[in-house]
C-alpha cells in the first residue's frame, strides 16, 4: 500500500473561469519545470501532466516533512463550445494557466435592428 | 445483517480518513525542513506567488514566513475554485540556533527555498584527543 501511495499522482487544485470569449483553467503545479509539463487535447479531453523535480541534494537530510513531491495529472472533459485550435498555455511561478477560446458560433452576438 | 455491514463500512471509512494525507490539517504553506552540515534548508510550497508577495523573518530559532499576495483579477466568473488564496503567516521552528546574518532565499517554480546558517555554537565541532 505504501508503494501505491508513493506512486500516486497528485491531482493539482484548479480554478476554472469563464467569460463570453474563453475559458481559463489555472492549476497549482509547484516544483515542475516548464519543459516537464505536457498538455494534450484529444477527442474533447484535455489532459495535463507534470513531472515533479525537487532540487534537493544529497547533502541534505530531512528533519520535518509536510509535503512529498509527486508527479501531477489531471484530465478535463471539454464542452463542444471550445475551439480546438484556440488553446494556449503559460507556466509561471508554479501555476499553469490554460486558456481555451470559445467557438465563434457560440459567442453571444449582437443583433442590429434594421431601420424601417 | 445490515447494521453490522454498515458499522464495518464506517470503520473502514474512519480508517481511510485517518491514514490519508487530506484529513490532516496543515497550515499553509506546506513546509519541509532539511538539515545540512552547516545549515538548515526550509522549502515551502507557494504557487502563484512572487518575491514581492513574501516576507521572511528570523526570530530566535523560528522562521516566520508571511505572504500577502495580490488578488488575481479575472474577467468573467469562476465556475470552480479549488486553489488556496489569500494571505498567510506560518512560523516554522528550526532545530538549531541560527546565524541571523547568513540567510538566503530563492523562489523557483512555486517553491520557496530558504537556507539559514547554523550559529557557530550549533555547528559540529571536532574535538582532538590529546
Amino acid at each position: 500500500m505504501s508503494e501505491k501511495l508513493v506512486n500516486r499522482k497528485i491531482s493539482p487544485a484548479a480554478d476554472i473561469a469563464e467569460n463570453e470569449n474563453e475559458y481559463n483553467i489555472k492549476l497549482d503545479m509547484p516544483g515542475v519545470k516548464r519543459e516537464n509539463i505536457s498538455i494534450t487535447l484529444s477527442e474533447g479531453k484535455l489532459e495535463i501532466e507534470g513531472k515533479f523535480s525537487e532540487d534537493a541534494n544529497s547533502s541534505e537530510t530531512i528533519k520535518y516533512r509536510e509535503f512529498s513531491g509527486g508527479d501531477y495529472y489531471r484530465g478535463f472533459t471539454l464542452g463542444a463550445d471550445i475551439e480546438p485550435n484556440g488553446v494556449t498555455a503559460k507556466y509561471e511561478n508554479g501555476v499553469l494557466s490554460v486558456t481555451m477560446k470559445k467557438r465563434e458560433e457560440v459567442k453571444p452576438r449582437k443583433i442590429e435592428l434594421l431601420a424601417g | 445483517m445490515y447494521p453490522v455491514y454498515s458499522m464495518i463500512n464506517d470503520l473502514v471509512k474512519a480508517f481511510d480518513s485517518a491514514v490519508s494525507d487530506e484529513s490532516v490539517y496543515r497550515e499553509r504553506p506546506l513546509t519541509n525542513v532539511y538539515e545540512k552540515e552547516d545549515s538548515i534548508v526550509v522549502r515551502a510550497i507557494v504557487p502563484g506567488m512572487t518575491s514581492e508577495d513574501i516576507s521572511l523573518e528570523v526570530v530566535d530559532n523560528y522562521l516566520v514566513i508571511k505572504a500577502e499576495p495580490k488578488s488575481e483579477e479575472i474577467s468573467g466568473r469562476f465556475l470552480r475554485r479549488e486553489r488556496a488564496s489569500g494571505a498567510f503567516k506560518k512560523t516554522v521552528k528550526l532545530p538549531y540556533q541560527l546565524d541571523r546574518d547568513k540567510m538566503s532565499a530563492k523562489l523557483t517554480d512555486g517553491i520557496l527555498t530558504v537556507e539559514l546558517s547554523k550559529s557557530e555554537a550549533a555547528k559540529p565541532k571536532k574535538i582532538e584527543i590529546l
